[in-house]
């Protein structure tokens, strides 16, 4: 299990910790309830080392990733971070990353303990590309701040001079005595950045932005987060999104590009969008009773007793009486409002499709 | 008793047809270069099938190029390409609809609407 250089600190301010992608991670520290509140309604900090990130060097990275994924990258200007899905042959997802154009290099973030496949993937599919792939996941740490004071808090941190990065854009941004490559990106649905700072001066980086009276930012657990994120509709690498999914069913439309030509998967895409010929649907689920079910299990959906879909992500967020799934659902039945039947570990009860993000 | 011997399976190669290397000769002719000019072949990650015929012309070849002669031409490969084209024709189609150039792969398992890609 890998610690971060946060983990000592984390601990100190209360952290229970829990396994994330190979990583010890503060999973909550207080309070649930109280991290949420934060997380919606001011600014949190969070270590999320878990997040794959990977250096790329040489004249063809940025091409070679355009070639092998859905976006338009051969247009992503020095400084400015996008997202696209690295699709299979077939057109399925072998993982949805955030390319940051460096001026020297690019970053990708990847999903949550998604680095070496995609490190491989990149491999496999190189040749006489000048394009290296190095895993910096112990050379820098992850943090993300965010929540709708977000701006305003890394605005206090930084100092009147700083020029904070815009959506879309990556600035290195000096924060106490470090400095850290911020990208906006707006992770999981929420307002917000990554900030990835140098391994010797994360701890810096946190204490900036945690300062009470400057940025005041309110740690929080992956719990809080995990929360948000199924109630913002945003899908995850092995829950919603994977090697039996292809974009379009998975919601990911806004980061394909139709008209940038060829990239492996293209045509299985391409023909999808055409012939409207996407089978099922990423849908929000309102369950009427809480949902047990043995770890690894999928709980079914079924509509006069037949199986129409299956949930993905599960969660009551606090201030909520019902619990909030995810799911994939056949078009027909994928109507907001639906009725339809959860079926887990035997026991059974009703639900309703509602559309995503989940009002609040 | 005289052992039989037996024969030695053909090496898989890349072929180039007699048709392909004239024209190779053409373009080399059209483009101010030498008719000794290499040939390579390879394949590049990426396109729709996940990947794509390389074809280009080029003086000398790489330090760890496998190079094949064939029908006056010498064909340069890079090794980790040659996986993936061995037993391949370099093919010419020409006349009214041909396509010029064309790799006829029997590695290939899929091919792209276009022709251009493969997957193995």
């Amino acid at each position: 299990m890998k610690r971060s250089p946060l983990y000592e600190l984390t601990q100190r301010l209360g952290a229970v910790f829990g396994p994330y992608d190979g990583w010890q991670l503060p999973r909550r520290f207080q309070s649930l309830a109280q991290e949420y509140d934060a997380l919606r309604q001011g600014t949190v900090l969070t270590d999320r080392s878990h997040v794959g990130r990977l250096r790329l060097t040489g004249k063809d990275a940025l091409d070679l990733l355009h070639r092998l994924s859905t976006n338009d990258l051969l247009s992503l200007e020095p400084g400015r971070a996008r997202g696209t899905v690295l699709t299979t042959g077939k057109g399925r997802i072998v993982d949805v990353v955030t390319v940051v154009r460096m001026p020297e290099h690019l970053l990708l973030l990847t999903s949550p303990g998604q680095q070496g496949r995609v490190a491989q993937w990149l491999d496999t599919y190189t040749f006489l590309e000048e394009c290296a792939v190095q895993d910096i996941g112990q050379e820098m740490a992850l943090l993300s701040l965010v929540g709708p004071g977000a701006e305003e808090a890394l605005a206090r941190a930084a100092g009147p001079a700083s020029v904070l990065p815009r959506a879309g854009e990556a600035r290195g941004v000096t924060l106490g005595a470090a400095e850290a490559v911020v990208v906006r990106t707006d992770p999981l649905g929420l307002s917000g950045y990554d900030l990835l700072a140098p391994w010797e001066q994360a701890v810096a980086v946190w204490q900036a932005l945690a300062a009470p009276g400057t940025a005041n930012a309110l740690p929080a657990g992956l719990e809080a987060l995990e929360t948000a994120r199924i109630e913002n509709g945003v899908g995850r690498y092995g829950r919603e999104y994977g090697e039996a999914v292809n974009p379009l069913e998975g919601g990911l439309r806004r980061l394909i590009s139709f008209t940038k030509g060829c990239y492996t998967g293209q045509e299985v895409v391409a023909r999808l969008n055409t012939y409207d010929k996407v089978q099922r649907k990423l849908v929000g689920v309102v369950l009427e009773n809480k949902l047990r079910i043995a770890a690894g299990k999928r709980p079914r959906l079924l509509v006069d007793g037949q199986e129409v879909g299956y949930l993905t992500s599960w969660a009551r967020p606090p201030r909520r009486q019902r619990w909030l799934a995810l799911g994939y659902l056949r078009r027909a039945h994928a109507k907001v409002r639906a009725q339809v039947q959860v079926e887990a570990d035997g026991v059974s009860f009703p639900a309703r499709v509602a559309s995503l993000p989940f009002r609040r | 008793m005289a052992v039989q011997e037996k024969t030695k399976p053909q090496p898989l190669t890349i072929h180039i047809s007699p048709k392909a290397a004239e024209h190779v000769k053409h373009f080399a002719r059209l483009e101010g270069k030498e008719e000794e000019i290499g040939l390579r072949v390879g394949v590049k990650g990426g396109g729709c099938s996940g990947l794509t015929y390389v074809l280009s012309m080029e003086a000398e070849p790489r330090p760890d190029d496998k190079i094949i002669e064939e029908n006056g031409i010498r064909i340069f490969v890079d090794k980790k390409s040659y996986v993936f084209l061995a037993g391949t024709i370099l093919e010419y189609s020409d006349g009214l609809n041909g396509r010029g150039f064309e790799f006829h792969n029997p590695r290939a398992k899929t091919t792209c609407g276009c022709g251009t890609s493969f997957s193995v």
